[in-house]
């Protein structure tokens, strides 16, 4: 049975940064669309996609983001990263399971996207059982 | 057969398409298009990007930009910048106006295609200036 490929949003104004890590996670078998602005984010939930995980920074608006999807669209594990350690406590307020400190290294984010989809997995057997 | 099928890029040779527009929502569908053709896309909302891209040393094969981008510079000065310093790399340009073929001028590394376009014959023209250079006749 072909298992569905779980799909990223990296939204990332730095197109360096942005590439980098778009790149890594398509290679490690992730669908992955890439945003620069908030409005892209909505424009994307607007089509009907599924997003399994929002990648974004904490600034500019990360946090109204985060707080907006987990009213909207609950489905989409958001996590958050910053280089201001203040800003990764307040980002683990607002997105449960989904904060992240980054210094971050691409093994790291991905590594991090893996343990929260596995847990969404293993949350969503629970419920079938 | 189809002549897009025929054209598109071989396993193990996947061509870096550097994609240069602001509109999020076209972006995204060429980005997934060429994705799914086999390239290696890397998206730029603006001419700095682009240029940020070009400068930190990504390979890239071709680029498709939209002529009207905001900030100081166009489309046309990203083709221009690059017949200076990128002038192997194809350049394929697009514009919701008819006059910005003039932008291609001609040089044959250099396109343009009218907004809005159907993928399958961006993909073309752009497969045929990776594979020659210049256009094949029909």
């Amino acid at each position: 049975m072909s298992q569905a490929i779980p799909t990223i949003m990296v939204l990332e104004p730095d197109v360096l940064l942005r590439m980098a890590l778009s790149e890594y996670l398509r290679d490690c078998g992730y669908r992955v669309i890439e945003g620069v602005k908030v409005e892209d984010v909505w424009t994307v939930i607007r089509t009907g996609v599924t997003l399994e995980v929002l990648f974004a920074s904490v600034q500019p608006d990360g946090f109204a983001l985060a707080s907006k999807l987990r009213q909207t669209s609950p489905g989409v594990d958001v996590i958050l990263y910053s280089g201001i350690a203040d800003a990764v406590d307040k980002s683990s307020t607002i997105c449960g399971r989904g904060p992240a400190k980054i210094r971050a290294r691409p093994e790291a984010v991905a590594r991090r996207i893996q343990r929260l989809l596995a847990g969404r997995e293993r949350s969503l057997k629970q419920k079938g059982a | 057969m189809n002549p897009v099928t025929s054209l598109r890029p071989q396993p193990g040779a996947k061509p870096t398409l550097l994609l240069v527009e602001d509109e999020f929502s076209t972006r995204w569908a060429a980005a997934e298009f060429f994705r799914a053709e086999g390239f290696m896309v890397v998206e730029a909302d603006d001419v700095n990007d682009a240029l940020m891209v070009l400068l930190s040393g990504k390979s890239i094969d071709a680029v498709f930009s939209d002529l009207r981008l905001p900030g100081d510079h166009g489309g046309e000065f990203l083709s221009t910048w690059l017949e200076k310093h990128r002038p192997n790399i194809p350049v394929l340009l697009t514009s919701g106006r008819t006059d910005g073929a003039t932008c291609a001028g001609t040089n044959p590394l250099r396109r343009f295609v009218v907004k809005p376009y159907d993928l399958r014959e961006v993909l073309r023209l752009v497969c045929r200036m990776l594979g020659r250079g210049i256009e094949m006749p029909d």
